[in-house]
């Protein structure tokens, strides 16, 4: 039998400090992603997702429905990351390549085709390379990405994490699939000339 | 076709390349892509895109991110301590730990410029090797040792172990340390510990190895862990409760009815040693602050390298 959130909140509620553990388990990777890709740096994600779920531990009896359990605690890791982000100044916004001439040589083959075809780039696409893009992106960017596509939420609970109109988020949704799209395609053809 | 005629697909292409467009819109997207070549790129190269993020997968967190949490969460609150230290003064039994410990104190104060200081520094991991107490005697054996001490009991199977009301432990059992709460009643068995009251936590250090196995029996099952943690609540004549936080684990019955246990899941036991498999299992609401007067168990311990998840 499933253990609900429900219940091991109410048991928390309840006194039972050891039953936190089990919300720990179970939402410390989605957490502890969300964070790192916003701050782009294990340390600071390791020390902040701590601070994310002791937060979330002496706020409990402020969760008014459990049912939304995990986009409260997606919500409060979010926050903090943003949080840390503004009072460190980190540059938000996108940088260049570090190494663009390793990434150049990527595309170099397809100098040989006068136009490569959609497919032949795809195949070049790789989810570590994808990786790289996104944490280039704006943090607004990112972390939509993140949220839907590695860590699979819908559209209305990022909504709801974020605070945000549905429509906006499907907006930077787009939006962050075109720029990487385009990154990707302007890499192509800077590794043809 | 003219950018005009693809302006209103623009935003259409990437839930189109999603798959998140529903029936009638997607019919309409679909064929102006299979008529327009350069949004029909647009969208093999969006799902590229997709893909590919969508096999980055999450980070895995580094193993001690729980238990710096768990630390800091166990920590009491100031209202704790102070309701303690409120409280305090009036327990007899308090004071009968109090005195000799103020004067033996103040004898450690006064004698520390003539006793050299040779004690090596140790971290709350260290620990784990040296028995400790706090909060008044801790029984072995039937025999009582004094309260706030460490020493060396040298644990072995056969040997009976009892805390008091405020009285906590932290033993070294085999490769293990035990931490065993107030109103506990517990023996050393040979591959692992009996409990027979009250309430414990394992930790199992993962450098041991996956060929040490610890075992935690009760009256009516046995809970081995599979390189995982859990947690076990045992009561006489009510349900045992096994949760498992990572991993599996292995609970046999009394009956001899053998279940595995995964990830946030719980299995009960009823007190004639058979699963439970209705749904009218107390939660863990049940557990904590209602234990007054019952026997618990509780058990966890650490995720074994190598072991499955």
């Amino acid at each position: 039998m499933k253990l609900e959130d429900s219940e091991v909140i109410a048991a928390v509620l309840a006194g039972d400090k050891d039953s936190f553990e089990h919300l720990i388990r179970k939402y410390q990777s989605k957490v502890f992603t969300l964070v790192f890709r916003l701050v782009r740096d294990r340390e600071t994600a390791l020390d902040l997702t701590q601070e994310v779920f002791f937060k979330i531990f002496q706020k409990l009896s402020d969760l008014k429905d459990v049912g939304k359990t995990s986009s409260w605690i997606m919500q409060v890791a979010h926050n903090t990351s943003l949080d840390w982000l503004k009072k460190r100044k980190v540059d938000a916004f996108a940088a260049d390549f570090e190494d663009q001439q390793t990434q150049q040589k990527i595309f170099q083959h397809l100098a040989d085709t006068t136009s490569p075809s959609p497919e032949s780039i795809v195949e070049l696409m790789s989810p570590s390379r994808m990786s790289e893009l996104v944490s280039k992106l704006d943090v607004k960017y990112r972390t939509v990405i993140t949220l839907r596509f590695i860590e699979g939420y819908s559209f209305k609970e990022i909504a709801k994490i974020l605070n945000l109109p549905l429509s906006t988020v499907k907006f930077r949704k787009h939006y962050a699939l075109q720029l990487i799209k385009d990154r990707w395609m302007q890499i192509a053809r800077d590794g043809e000339q | 076709m003219s950018a005009q005629e693809c302006q209103p697909f623009q935003e259409l292409l990437t839930d189109l390349a999603e798959g998140e467009l529903e029936a009638p819109e997607a019919a309409r997207v679909e064929a102006h892509v299979a008529a327009c070549a350069a949004c029909k790129r647009e969208v093999v190269l969006f799902r590229g895109v997709v893909q590919s993020l969508s096999k980055i997968g999450e980070e895995e967190p580094p193993a001690e991110l729980a238990r710096r949490v768990m630390t800091r969460v166990k920590e009491p609150t100031l209202a704790e301590r102070l309701g303690r230290l409120l409280l305090l003064p009036f327990d007899p039994a308090f004071l009968k730990i109090a005195v000799p410990t103020v004067a033996a104190v103040l004898l450690a104060i006064a004698l520390k410029p003539l006793v050299p200081d040779n004690r090596v520094p140790q971290s709350p991991e260290h620990i784990a090797g040296v028995p400790v107490w706090w909060g008044g005697s801790l029984v072995v054996n039937g025999v009582p040792h004094g309260p706030n001490r460490s020493g060396r009991l040298g644990l072995k199977p056969g040997d009976a172990v009892r805390t008091a009301d405020r009285v906590e432990a932290a033993l070294p059992i085999r490769t293990a340390r035990v931490e065993v709460k107030p109103n506990s009643t517990l023996m050393v068995e040979p591959d692992g510990l009996f409990l027979s009251a009250g309430e414990i936590m394992v930790h199992i250090d993962p450098k041991d190895g996956p060929s040490e196995t610890f075992r935690v029996a009760t009256g009516n099952a046995v809970i081995e862990h599979i390189g995982t943690v859990f947690k076990v609540t045992a009561s006489p004549g009510e349900l045992v409760r096994t949760e498992v936080f990572q991993g599996r684990v292995r609970v046999t019955s009394a009956s001899g009815e053998v279940r595995e246990v995964g990830a946030s899941e719980y299995l009960s036991i009823t007190p004639a040693g058979a699963i439970d498999d209705g749904a009218s299992v107390p939660g863990p609401a049940s557990l904590g602050p209602q234990r007054s007067g019952s026997e618990e168990v509780r058990s966890i311990s650490q995720p074994l390298p190598g072991a499955p998840r």
